[in-house]
């Protein structure tokens, strides 16, 4: 049976969302079904729609900045660190290695802190309330010691342009207790993934559900730990200068099913603890920031990070006040999610909503106006954009 | 007097998320509840269900396309009922009123939560904290027992 | 006479008591299990139901309020006669005292709770204000489904497939008493119900009649049925692993979505009600000691009511829910491992 027919067939529509304990976010998701079983699934992801991109036309770039970090509760501090970076790249501001290495410590808390957040949120949607505890557990671990460096449990607010902020940085007493609190840290984590993998119950879940191929994934260009565990072998953190001096491995798992989405983010937990560790131990002494740029006319400049969930690309022009022209960020949710949407199809509608947890959904940041013509979805040609661009959006 | 101290004894907190960024979410529905703070060990207990409800916790500005829903969920819940308004973007729009840039402040994000719904308590904080939920939630209790 | 009446009032009564304190138990459990501290023992069972009692009474969504409001209250008269059923002084009225009769009762349950979510139209899904046949949508599903009736589906098939365990084992004790009655069944345990009233009422001495029982529980054929009633416990009850049919991750709290205020407490009584009368059954079932009159025995009783919910929310914090992948096997293996049992004790009795 093709796909095509098997979609024909549905003819019960369950509407699921905007207020739903396994999304927390509100999205809406019209799963069409067949008894129980998923034959087709739209995603509506809009409803969340804040139009942080039209706010930050025009405001000085410092100030706006600090609405990226605004844009996700998650993972706040890398979109301030990618905004920041496409600053930086554009007005070639050279970054203090110090900076450079907090800056780096900062993200991969922040992916411990997300990928926990995950690991527990797929375990409350699984219904097992006991490992979902045990992670928010070790994520408040993680929240501790974001806490001991920025002052903040969530917003940051650690890279400034040109550096990071004096407050953020790591002085003796931040040194000796990170190293304290994350020397247990990777050996927690490790265990709580031992037990999920060798929980059988968890496992009979979780196993050959929601299985997204390496065709599918590469068609849908699924991003981050979401397509590593669909056998894509991308990581930005390869290419990227600011990780060059650190030794850490590529997670890639081929099955592609839930149960690999779940163990590729514990494995890089335990990975990022690893970069942490490194980046304590050789924390170049020096400037924590150089502020002697000046704001100029800036053209188009663009920067990839490896967010918790993927790539994020931010890029942004400034005029000759220093004011931000045509911010634009894009997400890893968005392909994500829309990966997740065919990844679901044939599973039972519990499997369905675990599938949809599966790739981490972050949608503050997703958030797209859709361009409806004619009774169908449509899609901007590059011309279109441009167009748009030059009249001022 | 049994109803007040039943009304003491077990509170139902509901999460209702019009679109903040996901900060002032976790730490209400998830890091509150955690065992590290565990609200439900001072007899408040999370819901999900508008019907079972007395408390709503509103995160997050009130959005174009979450406004109708936030007036039905209140509509729902049983009366006596209060509602906390999480984050600063809950307590008046925080970063996204705020400022703009040329083109303004966004169209998008409509109103303060308290423009929508009557709000009975604000717990301010980018995100709040975790401590500030529990004691806004507890500044909020006196208001139901007296409905 | 006299007797029947006091039993009548005073057996549910010691029932609601213990069915109080059950889902604070199960919280308890789970909450330390999970290395919290977790809500005080009566929150969720007796304050939360006192508290929907007080709250705004309300006209819920649902093609027939009226009804769909009443159902809790039959739920809890229905586990009302369970529980007069088990109690020795209701034998006299003859074949109500049977597990047959029991077994009926349960299937009123199990019936009550598909009625409820066909009744049911929450706000949560099909009615969430939100544009969703729009152009440009996809516009295949003809019908749109509310939670509750994907719920019902789930019940309905819990029903056929869900319940075979339990009364597999409820018959094992039928089989080795060769009878349904369950006086038969209390005195094939040694356990001598007659002439406690009056003078019986509060005597500590009738404490050693539970040292003279001899529990189907302790033989061979009872401990598997006894496995594979809690199983068929957990099912009925829907709880972890089984709660597909009110599973959180999907349909969010299931037939029950749309109940409010005093209806809610009405739900919440008839759940505690049940989780007593299935423990209830299985103490007198399988180790012999009936609810009775005598009143250190009544607590004796109450008391082992609570082993029950204490090991199933252990089960239940160690376990993800089931979808019907995994439901059917496990059903279906437990309902075999119940079988086992029959023939076993069909060769003792033989």
């Amino acid at each position: 049976m093709g796909e095509n027919e098997r979609k024909e067939k549905a003819e019960v529509e369950v509407p699921v969302g905007l207020l739903h304990p396994a999304m927390l976010e509100p999205y809406r998701a019209r799963f069409f079904v067949d008894d129980e079983l998923i034959v087709d699934c739209e995603l509506t992801l809009d409803p969340y729609h804040k139009g942080i991109e039209r706010i930050m036309e025009g405001m000085p770039v410092e100030k706006g900045l600090i609405i990226t970090e605004r844009i996700c509760g998650i993972c706040s501090h890398i979109h301030l660190w990618n905004g920041t970076r496409a600053v930086e790249r554009g007005l070639r501001i050279k970054v203090p290695e110090r900076a450079d290495y907090i800056r780096v410590i900062m993200a991969e808390l922040e992916r411990l802190h997300s990928h926990l957040i995950f690991l527990a949120h797929a375990m409350e949607v699984l219904g097992h309330e006991t490992m979902c505890m045990r992670a928010f557990t070790l994520r408040e671990d993680v929240m501790d010691l974001l806490y001991i460096i920025s002052g903040n449990r969530v917003h940051y607010a650690v890279p400034i342009i040109g550096g990071i902020r004096p407050r953020c940085d790591i002085d003796d007493f931040r040194m000796s207790e990170l190293h304290n609190r994350l020397s247990k840290l990777d050996v927690k984590i490790g265990d709580y993934a031992n037990r999920v993998i060798n929980d059988s119950l968890i496992m009979s879940r979780v196993k050959g559900t929601g299985v997204l191929t390496k065709e599918e994934a590469i068609k849908y260009a699924t991003p981050g730990p979401t397509g590593r565990a669909s056998g894509i072998n991308i990581d930005l953190r390869k290419k990227m200068k600011e990780y060059k001096t650190f030794d850490f491995n590529v997670i890639v798992l081929d099955d592609g099913d839930n149960k690999d989405r779940v163990v590729a983010r514990a494995l890089e937990c335990i990975e990022s603890v690893k970069i942490i560790k490194q980046a304590l131990e050789s924390l170049p002494s020096g400037p924590i920031s150089d502020r002697s740029f000046e704001l100029k006319e800036m053209r188009f400049s663009t920067s990839y990070i490896e967010a918790p969930r993927g790539e994020i690309y931010d890029s942004l022009a400034l005029d000759e006040t220093g004011r931000i022209r045509n911010y634009q960020n894009r997400t890893p949710t968005l392909t994500a999610m829309a990966s997740m949407e065919i990844a679901c199809i044939g599973d039972q509608l519990t499997d369905g909503m675990l599938t949809m947890a599966s790739c981490d959904p972050c949608l503050a940041c997703t958030n797209r106006a859709i361009v409806v013509e004619n009774g169908k979805e449509r899609v901007f040609t590059e011309e279109e954009v441009k167009s748009l661009i030059r009249r001022g959006l | 007097m049994f109803k007040k101290i039943s009304r003491k004894n077990a509170i139902h907190v509901m999460l209702f998320y019009t679109g903040g960024c996901n900060g002032c979410d976790i730490e209400v529905a998830n890091a509150a509840w955690s065992p590290r703070y565990d609200l439900e060990q001072y007899k408040v207990i999370l819901t999900w269900n508008p019907r079972e409800a007395d408390v709503l916790a509103v995160t997050g500005p009130v959005l174009r396309r979450t406004i109708e829903p936030l007036k039905k969920i209140y509509e729902a819940i049983p009366e006596p009922k209060i509602v906390a308004a999480v984050g600063s973007c809950g307590v008046r729009c925080g970063i996204f009123k705020d400022f703009g840039g040329e083109l303004g402040d966004s169209d998008e994000v409509l109103c303060r939560v308290d423009e929508v719904i009557p709000v009975d308590a604000y717990i301010p904080g980018c995100p709040a904290r975790p401590e500030d939920i529990i004691a806004g939630i507890a500044a909020g209790i006196p208001l139901l027992l007296e409905r | 006479m006299i007797e029947f009446i006091i039993a009548t009032l005073l057996i549910p009564f010691a029932a609601l008591i213990t069915g109080f304190i059950i889902p604070g138990l199960e919280r308890k459990v789970q909450a330390r299990i999970q290395q919290r501290i977790g809500p005080p023992l009566l929150t969720p069972g007796f304050w939360a139901v006192l508290k929907f009692i007080y709250k705004e009474k309300i006209q819920p969504n649902s093609p027939m309020p009226r009804l769909f409001h009443s159902l809790p209250i039959i739920g809890v008269f229905v586990m009302f006669f369970a529980v007069l059923f088990t109690t020795p002084e209701w034998w006299v009225v003859n074949t109500l005292g049977t597990v047959v009769a029991v077994v009926g009762l349960l299937k009123v349950i199990e019936f009550l709770f598909m009625a409820m979510g066909s009744f049911s139209r929450s706000i949560l899904s099909v009615s969430m204000p939100y544009a969703d046949q729009v152009k440009g949508a996809v516009m295949k599903g003809e019908y749109r489904r509310f939670f509750e009736q994907q719920s019902v589906l789930r019940a309905f098939k819990m029903i056929t497939i869900g319940s075979f365990p339990m009364y597999v084992a409820m018959f094992v004790p039928v089989i080795l008493a060769k009878s349904i009655n369950f006086s038969d069944i209390v005195a094939y345990q040694g356990f001598d119900s007659t002439l406690i009233f009056p003078g019986g009422m509060i005597d500590l001495l009738y404490l050693e009649k539970i040292f003279a029982l001899k529990p189907i529980l302790f033989t061979l054929p009872g401990i598997l049925a006894a496995f594979v009633y809690f199983i068929g416990y957990l099912m009925m009850l829907n709880e972890y692993p089984f709660s597909i049919e009110k599973a959180k991750s999907d349909v969010i709290e299931g037939p029950s979505l749309e109940y409010a205020s005093w209806a809610r407490g009405g739900y919440y009584l008839m759940r505690e009600a049940i989780l007593f009368v299935l423990s209830s059954v299985f103490i007198t079932i399988f180790i012999g000691l009936p609810p009775t009159l005598n009143l250190p025995l009544l607590i004796v009783h109450c008391a082992l009511c609570l082993i029950m919910p204490v090991l199933f929310s252990v089960v239940s914090a160690f376990s993800p829910i089931f979808t019907f992948k995994q439901v059917y096997p496990v059903s279906m293996g437990f309902t075999a491992i119940g079988f086992l049992a029959m023939v076993v004790s069909l060769i003792m009795v033989i």
